[in-house]
């Protein structure tokens, strides 16, 4: 009886914490309701084509997942305490591109390792030709993925809730261009190189690039 | 509290209006549909307008009622404060 | 401090009113599925014109925050994008309505639907953001200024660029025709566009309030106070 009284109280007192802070609450309902919309997303897209469609959007449902889990490792905990050492050494931008670029290639390493493991437990569904185009298109998303949980993370840095506000933030930045990707394979699954949606995943490549080495510097001072 | 009220107001009329689209999805036979349906669907437009002037009006309301809470606030405040 | 003034009134009342009784009242052409609703054109599409047109202003005070370090304008930022969320949400509920109507369902998958839909998601985080931070002011407002210049632009490339690429149920895209082609003798735009200036005039109204209200609440806390 004693211990029951015990968890009932301590039940109670995390109640009344989470109606007190609201935000803790609402960020990950936020947060789900970006999940179920990249998933409602997937869907409709993956209705086109039944076998290729289901590859396309499982696959880069997987490489969203893993990469919010991934990245913030790479920038969250690196902001802790070096960054006031690195400071003193290299300007902010020079810091960025280079934890971006080192974030980018093991990324690139183990979404490889994804599609192999997609390949074998699936199929493969490009052919010969359509291949390099797909590794493009991967890297810029992955390039994107890098690029935005980056940043978010640096925000997240500061902010109460910390680590669990990166996918917060980052998700919904993340979602038009995971729609295009969706998209953009769908398409040359189906042996279509669309220049118009290949042009507009790079474009908005650049963009997020120069916005995040203009950005940088404010979130990184002290 | 108070950002929340939007991302609330946003999911959970997302939710509303999915069951009503349920509860009439095929034929429209209810009273609520003809009601809409009728002399060109005139009234949808009428609801729409309703809808956008009763949400601006309200949002102004409340934010007039938060502004004179505080100015009454800071009017006490610095009475306080010169008063001693 | 930014008080409203009468002849700001007056305007609204001036510019709202001629769209609401020549909305209502006024000649439009006649259209099979569209029937009446056609008038939804001075009521729907005003409010993603407002919302994009307060947003961006959103993103300018943000800039001035960052160039200036003054958290006035930070505020102002916020009270922008209070305004443009609220616009959001109401152009999203009426189009739904005109939707069911019209295409027969609430949501129907349409890009255009879809990416105002991640429009607001993207400001709800940044409300969320503005939120989770309580005690150093001058890092909040950095850290939001930050965040709403990556919305802005992430919004842009949503609302305009990515539902152009694909067939959407809207006019003007994907093969439909726009609005222009039934606009025969222009009586259209002679009230579609006071009805932009409107609404986009109601939205900065209301945006100065707000910008008022948490300058008084930001005077509360740091002047009176200690």
């Amino acid at each position: 009886m004693h211990y029951f009284q015990q968890v009932k109280k301590l039940f109670l007192k995390d109640l009344s914490l989470e109606i007190k802070h609201f935000t803790a609450l609402s960020s990950s309902l936020l947060y789900l309701f970006c999940i179920v919309f990249i998933h409602y997303l997937g869907i409709e897209i993956a209705e086109m084509s039944s076998n290729t469609g289901y590859w396309n959007v499982q696959f880069w449902l997987c490489m969203v997942l893993i990469s919010i889990f991934i990245i913030p490792k790479y920038f969250y905990f690196s902001c802790k305490k070096r960054p006031l050492y690195y400071f003193s050494l290299v300007m902010p931008e020079i810091f960025w591109i280079a934890k971006v670029l080192y974030t980018t290639f093991i990324l690139l390493l183990i979404s490889f390792l994804t599609f192999l493991i997609f390949g074998i437990l699936f199929f493969f569904p490009f052919n010969f030709f359509h291949l390099p185009y797909f590794f493009v298109v991967l890297l810029g998303g992955i390039f994107f993925f890098v690029l935005t949980f980056g940043l978010t993370s640096f925000l997240a840095f500061r902010s109460r809730h910390g680590y669990l506000m990166t996918a917060v933030l980052g998700i919904p930045l993340v979602l038009p261009v995971v729609a295009l990707l969706f998209k953009t394979t769908l398409y040359l699954m189906h042996g279509i190189i669309h220049p118009q949606l290949i042009g507009l995943l790079m474009g908005s490549n650049v963009i997020i690039f120069f916005l995040s080495l203009l950005l940088f510097p404010y979130l990184w001072q002290q | 509290m108070k950002i929340n009220k939007y991302i609330y107001f946003f999911l959970y009329s997302l939710l509303l209006l999915h069951t009503t689209n349920v509860s009439s999805m095929n034929n429209h036979t209810s009273v609520v549909d003809d009601f809409f349906y009728q002399s060109g669907k005139i009234y949808v437009v009428i609801t729409m307008l309703v809808i956008i002037l009763l949400g601006c009006l309200i949002f102004m309301f409340f934010l007039d009622k938060k502004i004179r809470q505080l100015e009454k606030k800071i009017q006490q405040s610095y009475e306080k404060k010169t008063h001693h | 401090m930014a008080t409203v003034k009468k002849w700001h009134y007056g305007m609204l009342f001036l510019l709202l009113g001629y769209t609401f009784i020549f909305g209502l009242l006024g000649e439009v052409p006649q259209l099979p599925i569209l029937g009446q609703t056609i008038r939804g054109l001075y009521f729907h599409v005003p409010m993603w014109f407002g919302m994009v047109t307060l947003f961006f202003f959103s993103f300018l005070y943000a800039i001035f925050f960052l160039r200036t370090k003054k958290t006035f304008w930070d505020r102002k930022a916020y009270a922008f994008a209070q305004v443009g969320m609220l616009y959001g949400i109401l152009g999203l509920l009426t189009g739904m309505l005109w939707a069911k109507f019209t295409w027969g369902k609430y949501w129907s998958g349409d890009p255009k639907q879809n990416s105002a839909a991640v429009c607001l998601l993207i400001y709800s985080a940044y409300f969320l953001l503005r939120f989770s931070f309580t005690s150093h002011i001058q890092l909040q407002a950095k850290m939001n200024s930050v965040y709403s210049i990556l919305a802005f632009f992430m919004s842009i490339l949503l609302l305009f660029i990515l539902p152009r690429l694909t067939d959407s149920l809207h006019p003007g895209n994907g093969g439909n025709p726009g609005f222009n082609v039934y606009d025969l003798d222009g009586s259209l735009r002679w009230i579609f566009y006071p009805a932009i200036i409107g609404w986009i005039w109601w939205g900065i109204i209301m945006a100065n309030m707000i910008h008022r209200y948490l300058n008084l609440k930001h005077q509360l806390l740091y002047t009176y106070e200690n």
